[in-house]
């Protein structure tokens, strides 16, 4: 007994030893981890000495990974021993949280891609660094100017207007509609709504094809309703920044596409539908119009390159001047990195016009610089109707609370759609709510 | 804890504790355990870091003023949790909480029922039959809702395509696409998915159920009926309380169904409440209100808990003295 007693005393010493020793490893091992991410690290072998920058950037598709780290491996090499950049990527999905999240806990990334919608929320937050002062003639003339003020807003907290991003990604959004449809039903892209509706009924052939995909669950419920919006002379915010969605303008955008559905230029019930179901049956022939980005010319030639389609700008209602739905996507500096000097020198490095080109070709992105907008990649019949709607694209409003907002219009619209208030009701409310946010 | 050391400490440190340590105080007791606690400490230390830290947060965020990147800004007392009861649509989205749950715990139990009792029959083939119970339970709650979000899908549906071939239906039937047919799919993904967990827990109940009780029964001239009634209902109260309980606690914080199926619409109309917070927290980054719903959902369930519990143990107490003059 006093053997065994004795030997389990000396293991009990031996266990609680290692337990302190992994403690102690533990500890002091995450101390040093997160000092390490901040301040330069000090003689650990080539890169000694070099400021880390850490460059998060959304993933487009499974290529973007690849694409963005060939231009930080390079980057990387040309400025060996002085900067050195890690690339993180995060879904876009989780990318709005991932920014939030580490700007609140102040560990964000220096370089980072986010939707340009959120220039007011992290700004007014003092999160994004005003970047006017960097961009000098030369390098911001290399800019489709239009694109480059998507990203200008003048935070409330500071009163002073700032360029907050620059742009990493645009797209215009036009109407795909199946060729071979219309000309069977003796039919041309339709440019006015009457047209549209004609269209969307006559090509209809229910439960094989459909007329207009509407995608009423989920997420950008919020920027379709914008194609009708827009093209009708709406807006969401006014110049005071008071909501006018629920004016005439609003009111019958939204009219015109509960008629559709009711009409049944549509598919059933687009309340059950969301956008990757609706892009699935466009792609599958199922749906003869559906209003979205260049993006599904790539999905198409994948998955189905035998579907006739071609592309048109959205129909305008009569009377009204045409606009097109443009999204920008920026890259932004961290208002409260340490190294924003060298952040900006790589910027300048990946805004070169050979990785846009590649980055803009392969994501099947517009471009956002003159040189690539001319080249003959974007020239093409597919492209080309695009890179010129650029020039009458409208942005979203600039809004802290833009979240609120789609998500507001997003109810309204689905409230229309299922008859739970009419069109009136449901945007005057929606116009209650965003002048309450 | 008791003042009882556990076993098999006292007998290695060779000496005659007993009596002693029940002299001892607490300081002592703790110095003398204190293997146990550095043994603890990293458990103890990472369940603080990631369960308690997260709660503790959660309650001061409830009562701040919290700006979009999650930082309390300002401390303003019930604030939250006024404006919250002061909204129609957080009313909605509780009684249809209630709903959800109570629907889908009930009619999981009552199918479960009679699962248990044909998985606990000897018949060939029934390892094969308890397996297959067991498989859709294996894969993740999140892959069960997307496989069902496309078997619901409005255009590829399997289930439309059946019923188009059956000639029972003229036009796809759209799942997701109004409120109330969104419900019978939401509610009906749910009991599927909690079948096997339920049958399973059910199950053993029945297996600790000694087989003398029903020959006993059997000699007694007792038929199935009588004897499910008699000994098989009541020797199960506890197993069905623990499995009721467990089911409440987990269909009512379940995000995965119906945030794949309908993301809680149209219109708010199929959420609940942790959907609901999630959508006020990440999409409208409205962190304080959403603190006070998770709040609110902690409450409600730990209330639930306690009020279980304590009918479990009463209806306990009565079951042991009418055992008892049952016998008398």
């Amino acid at each position: 007994m006093t053997v065994g007693g004795s030997v389990r005393k000396g293991l009990r010493g031996v266990m609680a030893l290692v337990l302190l020793a992994v403690m102690a490893a533990v500890v002091f091992g995450c101390g040093s981890g997160s000092k390490s991410a901040g301040t330069p690290q000090v003689g650990t072998g080539d890169s000694g000495k070099a400021v880390e920058l850490r460059f998060l950037f959304p993933e487009y598709s499974d290529k973007t990974k690849g694409l963005m780290q060939q231009v930080v491996d390079d980057f990387n090499t040309e400025n060996k021993g002085k900067v050195h950049v890690t690339l993180e990527t995060a879904p876009w999905d989780k990318l709005h949280d991932k920014l939030a999240v580490t700007m609140g806990g102040n560990q964000a990334a220096d370089v980072f891609g986010f939707a340009t919608r959120w220039v007011s929320e992290f700004s007014e937050l003092g999160q994004l660094e005003p970047l006017d002062s960097y961009l000098t003639g030369a390098f911001k003339d290399q800019f489709i100017s239009r694109l480059l003020e998507a990203s200008v807003y003048t935070p409330k907290a500071t009163g002073k207007q700032a360029t907050f991003g620059l742009p990493v990604a645009a797209s215009a959004r036009m109407l795909f509609y199946r060729k071979d449809l219309f000309d069977k039903a003796g039919l041309k892209a339709p440019t006015n709504w009457d047209e549209l509706l004609d269209a969307a009924k006559k090509t209809s052939a229910p439960p094989n094809v459909y007329g207009l995909g509407v995608p009423a669950s989920g997420i950008e419920v919020d920027t379709f309703f914008m194609y009708f919006l827009w093209n009708n002379g709406g807006d969401i915010l006014g110049p005071n920044g008071k909501a006018v969605i629920n004016n005439t303008q609003g009111v019958e955008a939204l009219d015109f596409l509960v008629k559709l559905v009711n009409e049944k230029g549509s598919e059933l019930k687009p309340t059950g539908f969301t956008r990757e179901q609706i892009i699935e049956m466009f792609k599958a022939g199922q749906l003869s119009m559906y209003p979205t980005g260049p993006w599904l010319n790539t999905m198409i030639q994948r998955d189905n390159p035998k579907l006739a389609y071609a592309v048109a700008p959205f129909p305008v209602n009569k009377g009204k001047t045409a606009a097109t739905v443009g999204v920008t996507d920026s890259l932004g500096l961290w208002a409260k990195g340490t190294h924003k000097q060298e952040a900006w020198k790589f910027v300048q490095f990946m805004y070169q016009d050979k990785y846009r080109q590649k980055f803009d070709e392969v994501e099947a992105m517009l471009p956002e610089k003159k040189g690539v907008a001319t080249s003959a990649a974007f020239s093409t019949p597919d492209l080309k109707p695009f890179v010129d709607a650029l020039n009458n694209a409208k942005f979203v409003p600039h809004h802290p609370k833009f979240e609120n907002i789609q998500q507001i219009i997003t109810v309204a619209v689905q409230k229309a759609l299922t008859g739970e208030s009419t069109p009136k009701q449901a945007l005057d409310e929606a116009a209650q709510k965003i002048d309450a946010l | 804890m008791s003042q009882v050391p556990a076993p098999g400490y006292p007998a290695s440190t060779g000496r005659g504790v007993g009596a002693q340590l029940n002299r001892d105080g607490l300081w002592a007791q703790v110095v003398r355990g204190r293997l146990a606690y550095l043994f603890l400490a990293p458990t103890l230390i990472l369940i603080f870091a990631v369960v308690f830290y997260p709660i503790f947060n959660t309650f001061v965020m409830s009562l701040s003023e919290v700006n979009a990147v999650a930082q309390p800004v300002r401390f303003v007392g019930l604030g939250n949790y006024t404006a919250l009861f002061r909204t129609p649509l957080f009313w909605r989205v509780l009684s249809q909480t209630a709903m959800w749950t109570g629907l889908v715990v009930s009619i999981t139990t009552v199918i479960s029922m009679p699962v248990a009792l044909a998985l606990n029959l000897k018949f060939p083939g029934r390892r094969i039959a308890r397996a297959m119970l067991i498989i859709p339970w294996a894969a993740s709650l999140m892959i069960n809702a997307i496989i069902w979000r496309w078997i619901l899908d409005g255009q590829y549906s399997i289930i439309n395509a059946l019923l188009f071939k059956l000639h029972l239906i003229q036009e796809p039937i759209i799942w997701t696409g109004e409120a109330t047919v969104a419900w019978v799919a939401i509610i009906s993904v749910g009991i599927l998915v909690s079948i096997p967990f339920t049958s399973f827990s059910l199950l053993a109940g029945l297996q600790s159920i000694p087989a003398e009780l029903y020959e006993a029964a059997r000699v007694d001239g007792a038929g199935f009926g009588t004897a499910f009634v008699h000994i098989t209902f009541p020797l199960m109260r506890q197993a069905l309380m623990v499995t009721t309980l467990m089911n409440v606690i987990y269909v009512f914080n379940s995000f995965p169904i119906i945030w794949v199926l309908t993301e809680g619409g149209p219109a708010y109309r199929t959420d609940i409440l942790i959907t609901y917070l999630y959508k006020e927290a990440f999409r409208n980054g409205r962190f304080g209100p959403a603190s006070a719903m998770a709040v609110i959902t902690f409450l409600l369930l730990l209330a639930f808990s306690l009020s279980f519990a304590k009918l479990t143990a009463e209806r306990e107490r009565k079951g042991e003295s009418s055992g008892n003059e049952a016998r008398g």
